[in-house]
């Protein structure tokens, strides 16, 4: 039995917005998307995968720029390749820092208002340039602009018709620290709006600040999907570091491996961490050791729960 | 019809950028310091044979064509190289607006290049020759050189990475020299075309007349016609470009 989690999105369709059917796209004799069936809500989703995992390929084919070689990919329920008429409800800010130089980034805002038939196109822009805290800097050429600054305006281009579904592919590419915390505050405020955030990165930090659900993707596969917490625990069959804090480690580390449940322990002054196969087995079983050693345990931790060890997980398995 | 606008605004700007701009306008203009230099001691019949015959023979042959064809080929060509597509291509807007907003930017982006170029030989030759009607003909025959090289390079600069030598090989090999020697390709050549209208309204010398009957070939001299195909080419350029648009894959994989 293998530890992958299965490479399928059970996430409840009824309420997604944009969705992958046995979606794949090759360019010649190289696939860059195999077979991939997900799909994106409400909320913020991360799409994670290593470079070259196929992320971009893929929001380029949910997108509409990319033709998909097999399967479907839809938008509010309509194929965007054929329905130019859904765009009007999705922002896309591509993975290129490219942006038209020639324009100031208040004329690139409003102009992509303007496309997007929003009718007040100035003030719209004014807000979404708000939004991005470039403001001041509306009125400078999009020539001058760091790559932080580019980012932004293009956040604020892809925002600036209010857009049910935004699209970002690596958004937080050269931005500082100051503005990436900013951005991801402003994701998690829009997806928390009920917009579908989908965000690509590989990142896994960014990710696991903004994201309520990752989709994972490694050598064009779907590798997995769902919260990260759920998927660690998809991986039923690989150890997991428990951390527990306690006034007597040796004698609850002692108890604890009488369970066949675990496979190793280290015990430190204040603690044991115990790698397990059966977490669920183990945190029942830590009340009934604690009571019978006499032992108070302050806290109970998952030591490898960051979405860091599911994604090297992930690829390992790949 | 907004959409139209703002689309057409945008990459005329784009396309008229300060550098490529003078840059063309050195090519464009590039007959008037000539005129200017070769006028003293020569009568102005002379200067008006000159002027007509190399308008023909440099500024519609090579001059006018490769500074249309570099304006026209940036027009998509420089979005897709650029990865700035996506900007265009993902608004709520039918790609027939932004296909026909795109080539009347780059038709409109070229005839400004060649017109500036125009004005300065035209000047020089009405200074040298005291006849300031002699550019209307060459101010027509460029509206038509626009019209029909947006229609055929905005497509070609989608769809080629080097839609520029592309285009170029196309003019030198197609134009200028199967162009000379295969009849049959006439009718269908820009070049041709664009003599056909000037010719209509020029007032050509005997010598002119043989210059331009040599280049025609088959072709009738007639700017209605001329003008004709170069809406005709535009119209199908406007079909192919946002069937390109809809169907294929614009962005790198």
């Amino acid at each position: 039995m293998t530890g992958a989690p299965r490479a399928t999105d059970a996430r409840d369709v009824s309420d997604a917005t944009v969705v992958a059917t046995d979606l794949s796209k090759w360019f010649g004799q190289k696939v860059a998307v195999s077979e991939v069936n997900c799909s994106f809500g409400p909320g913020v989703t991360g799409l994670l995968g290593p470079n070259g995992a196929g992320k971009t390929t893929l929001l380029r084919v949910l997108a509409g720029l990319l033709s998909p070689s097999a399967g479907k990919a839809a938008i509010l329920g309509r194929n965007p390749k054929r329905h130019h008429s859904v765009y009007r409800h999705v922002g896309f800010v591509p993975e290129d820092e490219a942006v038209y130089n020639h324009m100031s980034a208040r004329r690139f805002v409003e102009w992509s208002a303007a496309l997007s038939k929003v009718e007040d196109a100035k003030s719209a822009a004014q807000r979404a340039l708000d939004t991005v805290h470039l403001g001041e800097d509306a009125d400078r050429a999009l020539l001058g602009f760091s790559k932080g600054m580019r980012q932004r305006a293009k956040v604020a281009a892809a925002l600036v018709h209010d857009p049910q579904v935004l699209i970002l592919d690596e958004p937080l590419n050269g931005t500082d620290p100051v503005q990436r915390a900013r951005l991801i505050d402003l994701f998690v405020q829009l997806g928390g709006e009920g917009r579908t955030i989908i965000v690509s990165s590989h990142v896994l930090a960014e990710v696991d600040r903004m994201a309520t659900r990752v989709v994972a993707m490694v050598n064009g596969r779907l590798a997995a999907a769902g919260s990260v917490s759920a998927l660690r625990d998809a991986m039923s069959d690989t150890p997991r570091l428990i951390r527990i804090d306690t006034d007597r480690p040796r004698r609850l580390a002692r108890r604890l491996l009488a369970g066949n449940w675990v496979e190793s322990v280290r015990v430190d002054p204040a603690g044991i961490e115990i790698r397990t196969s059966d977490a669920g087995a183990l945190g029942h079983d830590i009340a009934v050791a604690a009571r019978e050693t006499d032992s108070v345990v302050t806290a109970v931790s998952a030591e490898d729960d960051s979405l860091e060890s599911v994604f090297r997980y992930l690829v390992e398995q790949r | 019809m907004r959409a139209f606008f703002l689309i057409t605004r945008s990459v005329t700007g784009r396309l008229l950028g300060l550098r490529r701009s003078i840059g063309l306008f050195v090519l464009t203009g590039s007959i008037a310091p000539l005129l200017l230099v070769l006028a003293p001691g020569r009568s102005s019949e002379w200067m008006a044979t000159f002027y007509n015959d190399i308008t023909v023979g440099l500024g519609f042959s090579i001059l006018f064509p490769v500074a249309a064809l570099v304006v026209s080929t940036a027009a998509l060509g420089e979005e897709r190289k650029s990865h700035t597509l996506p900007f265009l291509l993902l608004k709520p807007v039918s790609r027939w607006a932004i296909s026909l907003g795109v080539i009347t930017a780059a038709a409109l982006a070229s005839f400004v290049i060649l017109g500036a170029g125009v004005i300065a030989s035209w000047t020089a030759a009405a200074v040298v020759t005291g006849d300031w009607s002699i550019g209307v003909s060459t101010a027509v025959a460029a509206a038509v050189q626009s019209v029909a090289s947006a229609a055929l390079f905005v497509p070609l600069g989608l769809v080629v990475g080097r839609a520029a030598v592309a285009g170029l090989g196309y003019l030198l090999i197609w134009e200028v020299t199967l162009g000379n020697v295969i009849e049959g390709i006439q009718a269908s050549s820009i070049y041709r075309i664009v003599v056909s209208a000037w010719a209509d309204l020029a007032a050509l010398t005997p010598d002119n007349l043989e210059t331009v009957t040599e280049v025609l070939g088959r072709v009738e001299v007639g700017v209605g016609g001329a003008v004709a195909k170069a809406a005709a080419l535009a119209i199908i350029s406007v079909i192919v470009t946002g069937w390109l648009l809809k169907h294929r894959d614009l962005v790198p994989e």
